[in-house]
């Protein structure tokens, strides 16, 4: 058995993966084969482009790696749901967005794999409540 | 691909719950990437775009989301991060790679002294891809050694450290054309290019397919990934010679099918199929009476 020496968190775009930080300093300090881990997280990921993606890292003694990927983040979702972009005014105090419930079906269906959740409606009470906690309101 | 844009980094001190939501905010803001440790969000955005709507929107974004959960409102500290070889400690530890009989690719730091039918690239990688330690550039080396005997053009896309456009230099080729759309990757794919005394038969382009002067090529070379070379199929294609040579990698044993089909689709033939570990390259060739 390898020797940990470590993980390393991070959330990055589908198929995307470059040097530039935060892989470049996350993994570079650690000692990691940089471009080699964008190769096989970009071969990975490439099916699902604009999704930002998490992935976890573990780091062995002797500088090598293996990652595992998970859905992207409920959070990220519904922003991409709620269509909230950049430069789009003075965010309203109290309601961030909105979003529809078939929408929240979606993003709960998708992230299933990762939620403790036993089934669907329990996945999209998580769901919304990630979206209420965003100031993201849920409609229809 | 990368330019070489610094960039700044924001980090965020305080409570995690307020991690997963406040990146959803700040993808929406075009922030590229998340590091988190336990207590410790840092997010990253290129220089260029860190403009003042930007800064507006993202504190009053952050402050309504810390009210909404009822968090205390989280430290924040903005720094700038240079762009620097964040791969030099790597790098001290890679040792020379005998990849076939013929070929071993070796740091400029260790000093190996090939036999006389020995081809030794001499590759310092920095920040760019292609060191021998990846399958897929040991799979294009054994294929590009199969097939390029007699080849004079070469053209290897998506060329990072050059090591493809430089093996094929020293196996005969003497028109070979490297191109990257990476800054990194130019300038480095350059240096290796010096290094090993190809400057004149290599020459490494920063640009795009169309960017290339060059009609036809008798081998076209790319490990890069499935979908991108889905897209410069088409192009690649028409810069082949009819009986020219493509070499495809960067691809995964789940890719096979699609590129197979794609491949045929453009007129091209299959000759040979290599896999290592989950990583397959595909050797195709374009029909000798294929019309130019």
């Amino acid at each position: 058995m390898k020797k940990v020496a470590g993980f390393i968190k991070l959330q990055i775009p589908a198929g995307q993966a470059n040097p530039a930080p935060p892989v470049g300093p996350a993994l570079g300090q650690k000692g990691v084969n940089i471009m080699e881990f964008c190769k096989q997280f970009n071969a990975k990921t490439q099916s699902q482009p604009g999704m930002v993606i998490p992935v976890v890292i573990t780091v062995f003694s002797d500088k090598s790696f293996t990652f595992i990927t998970k859905t992207p983040p409920a959070a990220t979702l519904l922003v991409k749901a709620a269509k909230l972009e950049k430069g789009s005014g003075e965010p309203n105090r109290n309601k961030v967005g909105k979003v529809t419930s078939q929408q929240v079906r979606e993003i709960a269906q998708l992230k299933m794999p990762d939620l403790n959740a036993n089934d669907i409606e329990a996945a999209m009470t998580m769901v919304a409540g990630t979206a209420r906690s965003m100031g993201i309101t849920v409609e229809g | 691909m990368s330019d070489r844009s610094n960039h700044i980094e924001i980090s965020i001190q305080g409570d995690p719950t307020l991690f997963e939501p406040a990146i959803g905010i700040m993808t929406g803001l075009g922030f590229e990437g998340f590091w988190e440790d336990e207590v410790i969000l840092r997010c990253y955005i290129p220089e260029e775009e860190w403009t003042l709507t930007v800064q507006e929107d993202f504190s009053a974004r952050l402050h309504v989301l810390s009210d909404s959960i009822h968090v205390p409102s989280p430290v924040i500290l903005i720094r700038p991060v240079e762009n620097r070889n964040w791969n030099e400690e790597w790098e001290n530890t890679i040792q020379p790679v005998r990849i076939t009989d013929r070929i071993t690719i070796s740091p400029s730091w260790h000093k190996v002294e090939p036999r006389a039918d020995e081809v030794l690239l001499t590759i310092d990688p920095k920040m760019s891809f292609g060191t021998g330690y990846h399958e897929s550039t040991r799979l294009m080396l054994k294929l590009l050694e199969q097939h390029i005997e007699g080849k004079t053009r070469v053209l290897d896309l998506g060329t990072g450290t050059g090591v493809l456009a430089i093996a094929a230099a020293k196996f005969g080729a003497s028109e070979v054309v490297g191109i990257d759309n990476d800054d990194w990757s130019f300038d480095n794919a350059r240096e290796n290019v010096e290094m090993n005394h190809v400057q004149e038969s290599v020459s490494i382009v920063l640009g795009e397919l169309d960017d290339i002067i060059i009609e036809n090529f008798e081998m076209i070379l790319a490990n890069i990934q499935r979908n991108i070379l889905l897209q410069l199929m088409e192009g690649m294609c028409k810069r082949l010679s009819p009986g020219g040579i493509l070499i495809l990698s960067g691809l995964l044993s789940s890719d096979e099918e699609t590129i197979v089909n794609a491949i045929h689709d453009h007129g091209l033939r299959m000759i040979e199929q290599m896999q290592e570990n989950e990583w397959i390259a595909l050797a195709a060739r374009l029909p000798e009476n294929t019309p130019a």
